[in-house]
This record gives C-alpha cells, sequence and structure tokens, in this order.
C-alpha cells in the first residue's frame, strides 16, 4: 500500500486554485523532493496530508486513511516556520513529544542537542530563528515514523548545519520509512533524495527517480529544475 | 491522552495565573494593613502621614483591582489560549498529535474552568483575609450555635442539595462562557481573510441570535406561564429553588451543546490553518 496518495485533489483558497487536481503516489521507503517555485502548492499538499487543511474536492490519503489522529500517529510533520511554544524548554519540548508520540526516541534527540549544540535548559525564545528550526527539526526527526513530511528543513539554517541535518535524516530514518522533502533549495538535498515530483501552479507535472534523471536527461536535478522553471 | 493534554494546559497557563493568585492575596494583607492604618491617629509628621496614607489608598484600590483582574486575566487567557494554541501557528503541533478535536477543546475547556474556580476561591480567600479579626471569629462563633439550631436535617439536605446544584451551575456557566467564545473564533478562522475581525462579527451573530431565539422560547412558552405559577405558589420555596436552579443548569446545557457542535464541526471539518 502506497503511504501517500491524492485522487484528483483540488484546494482553493476563496477563487484562487492552491492545487487543481492533483494525482500522486508515494511508495514507502523513498526520500522524494517535493519541488517547485514559492507559490507552487507545495506547502499546501504538505498541510493537507496532516489535515490542516481540508480539500476542496477530490481526496488525499496518509497510509491508506484520511489524514486523522491515526495518521497523526505515524507521520512527523516539520512545518515550515516555527510553530513550537516560545516559551518552552527544549527540555520541557521533549517531555510533550515524549508524551504524545510513542515512536519518539529520546536518547536520539539528546545526542543530535548536543551535536548542534543545543542545551535542553534553553528557552526556545532564547534562541535564534535558525536554532529554532534545528530543535523543530531534531523533534520530528527523533520518531520512528512511518512517513515524514519535511516542509523546507534547511531553509534558514547556516550551510555547515544543512549538511548535518541531511546526514540526520538519512541517517535517523527507518528505511521502510518515506520522507517527502519540500524544497526549492535543490542543490542542497539533491544527494539525498531517490525520487523528485516537479509541482507548479497547483499541479503536478512531473515525478521521476533522481537516478532516472541523470541517466536519461543527463543532468543534475538541480540543472533539470533550472531549465523547466526559468524565468 | 486527554490527561496529557490537560497537563500540558495547565503548564502553560499556570505560570501567569499562580503568581496572579499569589498577588491577589499579598494585596489583600497589604490592605488589610493598609485599611488599619487609615482608621489610625495621626502621630507621625504630616508629609510622612500623606505619604503612607497615599500608599495605603493605592494598595486598597490594587487590592479592589486585583479582585476583578483575577477574573479578567483568566477569561483574556482562556480565549488567548484557544486563537493562539488552536488556530494560531502552535495548531500546527497541536492538530498533528495523535489525539481528537474532542479531546484538543476538552483539555482547553476543563482548564480554563479550573482557573475560574481558582479565582473565585482566591478572591474569596482575599476578602476573608481582609475582614478576619478577633471580632469577625467571635460573631461567628455567636452565630453559628443559632444558625445550627434552626437548621434541622430537613433544611441540612437541601441546603447541600442546592450547594451541589450552584457548583453545577458555575461550573456549566463557565463551559458556556468559554464556548461562546470558542465558537465565533473557530468560524472566523475558517475564513481566509479577515480572520479576527470575522471572530468578532460571529460572536455578535451569536450573541444575537441566542437573544433571539431565547425571546421567542419565553414567548412560546406563555401558555405555561399559568402552570408555572400555580408550581410556585403551591410548593415549598426550597422546590421552587431546586427547580430554578436545574432550569439553569439544564438551558445552560442546551445552549452550551449547540455552540459545542458548531465549534467541533468548524474544527473537524473546516479547519483553515493557512
Amino acid at each position: 500500500m502506497s503511504i501517500l496518495e491524492c485522487r484528483g485533489l483540488v484546494k482553493r483558497f476563496g477563487a484562487t486554485p492552491a492545487l487543481a487536481g492533483v494525482d500522486l503516489t508515494i511508495e514507502p521507503g523513498r526520500i522524494v523532493g517535493l519541488l517547485g517555485p514559492n507559490g507552487s502548492g507545495k506547502t499546501t499538499l504538505i498541510k493537507l496530508a496532516n489535515g490542516l487543511l481540508v480539500p476542496t474536492a477530490g481526496e488525499i490519503l496518509v497510509d491508506g486513511k484520511a489524514p486523522g489522529r491515526e495518521s497523526h500517529a505515524i507521520v512527523s510533520y516539520l512545518p515550515e516556520r516555527n510553530s513550537l511554544p516560545l516559551w518552552m524548554t527544549i527540555q520541557q519540548l521533549q517531555d510533550f513529544y515524549a508524551d504524545f508520540y510513542a515512536d519518539f526516541q529520546r536518547d536520539r534527540s539528546e545526542e543530535m542537542l548536543d551535536r548542534l549544540e543545543l542545551h535542553p535548559t534553553h528557552k526556545l525564545k532564547q534562541l535564534s530563528k535558525g536554532n529554532r528550526e534545528k530543535v523543530q527539526l531534531i523533534l520530528a526527526m527523533s520518531r520512528q515514523a512511518k512517513l515524514y513530511l519535511l516542509d523546507e528543513p534547511i531553509g534558514g539554517v547556516d550551510p555547515a548545519a544543512r549538511d548535518y541535518i541531511l546526514d540526520t535524516i538519512i541517517r535517523n530514518y527507518n528505511p521502510e520509512a518515506s520522507v517527502i522533502i519540500s524544497t526549492h533549495l535543490i542543490a542542497d538535498v539533491e544527494k539525498v533524495l531517490d525520487e523528485v515530483v516537479f509541482i507548479d501552479r497547483g499541479q503536478i507535472f512531473f515525478q521521476s527517480s533522481v537516478d532516472q534523471i541523470r541517466e536519461e536527461k543527463g543532468k543534475s536535478v538541480d540543472a533539470l529544475f533550472r531549465e523547466v522553471y526559468r524565468c | 491522552m486527554l490527561r496529557k493534554l490537560m497537563k500540558h494546559e495547565l503548564r502553560a497557563t499556570a505560570r501567569l495565573m499562580l503568581p496572579l493568585y499569589l498577588v491577589v492575596l499579598l494585596l489583600s494583607v497589604g490592605a488589610r494593613f493598609s485599611t488599619a492604618w487609615l482608621d489610625t491617629t495621626p502621630t507621625l509628621s504630616p508629609v510622612l502621614e500623606k505619604l503612607l496614607n497615599l500608599v495605603s489608598i493605592l494598595v486598597v484600590m490594587g487590592f479592589v483591582v486585583g479582585l476583578i483582574a483575577v477574573f479578567a486575566v483568566a477569561l483574556v487567557l482562556m480565549i488567548q489560549r484557544f486563537r493562539s494554541n488552536l488556530l494560531g501557528d502552535e495548531g500546527y503541533v497541536m492538530f498533528t498529535l495523535p489525539v481528537s478535536p474532542h479531546q484538543l477543546v476538552w483539555s482547553k475547556l476543563l482548564i480554563s474552568t479550573l482557573w475560574f474556580a481558582g479565582a473565585a476561591i482566591v478572591d474569596i480567600l482575599a476578602l476573608l483575609l481582609l475582614v478576619v479579626n478577633q471580632s469577625f471569629l467571635s460573631d461567628l462563633q455567636e452565630l453559628l450555635p443559632r444558625l445550627m439550631e434552626r437548621f434541622n436535617s430537613y433544611y441540612a439536605a437541601h441546603s447541600v442539595l442546592v450547594a451541589a446544584e450552584v457548583i453545577l451551575l458555575c461550573v456549566v456557566v463557565a463551559i458556556n462562557l468559554c464556548l461562546e467564545f470558542y465558537a465565533p473564533l473557530s468560524i472566523g478562522h475558517s475564513f481566509d481573510r479577515h480572520k479576527m475581525l470575522l471572530s468578532v462579527v460571529f460572536f455578535f451573530v451569536i450573541q444575537i441570535a441566542s437573544q433571539m431565539v431565547g425571546g421567542i422560547l419565553l414567548f412560546a412558552s406563555t401558555p405555561t406561564l399559568d402552570a408555572a405559577n400555580h408550581f410556585m405558589n403551591t410548593q415549598p420555596p426550597e422546590m421552587v429553588l431546586h427547580a430554578a436552579l436545574w432550569f439553569s443548569i439544564l438551558v445552560s446545557l442546551v445552549y452550551s451543546a449547540v455552540l459545542y457542535v458548531i465549534n467541533h464541526v468548524m474544527l473537524s471539518k473546516k479547519l483553515n490553518l493557512e
């Protein structure tokens, strides 16, 4: 069974279509790049998969079920901006995750925090924007989820931390799980991707494995993206 | 999961409410000393006298403001927690937890009710701290036996029942108050734009609609007024009091249920966390 499936998925905000009939299937065990320019519908698609938005038409299924309580237990979501309460310390956030997610691995989060020199007693509001993003990503990646939905996971962090974060994604995810990374920083994420999905104006117009792109088109994903989305 | 949600909600709100409770209790002690000071005959220099009088008046005023603020802050916190924790950016975390929207809403309802109850207890304690003295205690010592004489088992049973009914009514009214804000916030935030403005508009729409429905129901129940009058005239006063309390509880419960359903539908079918 596919881990994520969209059938004729439509989402409109007023008269503006954010997604205009998306059909997409993501199989387990893949690291997928959801690539597209700003406003192409990447974040909307991820929010629909999390049940934070309701489709205007069509359907979206996570592990065969509509987004809800059951799917939340198997999906680890990283929003595109900080959504953690700023008054909480990192330790309190770890407690929070451990309380609600049976698959949260505290030792894994502690190891990553230590590596990125983030102290558990620090409150989130004491941290820089980049460090808050790191904490949020660490918490998301410390779960043993079936599907990781990462919306711009490296957008706000420095290049040195980017490499560590991408390594973390590779090292920490369960090989049977899938990771969907939405980003426009393609050159940075390309090395970790198995598959890419190109989205523009709310429609998916290209889905392929990274190896296939390199073999058939003789290009990197970054080069193909620049060619496709040339202004 | 509800217990865990309540634990975290309590942790998030206690950091504001507990210090506030403490401030009100300290102010009541301060107000007690201040009123005692204001009653004394002056023995100090006029300048110091005036200064201490001013401080005492300010402390008493602060105490009065504190008594009101403890409820006002509980109310604002109840609204703010629902808006920011569920319908703001923090909603990304809360609505992706493996819990149901029912559990999310109930955790907020119960903890808000707890803070309202705490505010009432703190205000009563603060007033007692202000007035309890030797003469108050001796008056009470005198009054209690006389009260107990009149308090036979029949009245005792009814009093306990009335107290329980009043507490139940207070809890239902507190939950109703929360839902009167939650429902319009959920409706307003289901729109793509002007979420807060629309929330305010829907707050007034719901208030006006509930007044109209209440008026219509009152008008429709005119034929039963005679029966109600007959009940009041023929039944003992304690039975009339029970009936009035249960009627109020029932009306509040029905109104709360309507608001709860509206709120639940908006959060589960129309969630719009852009």
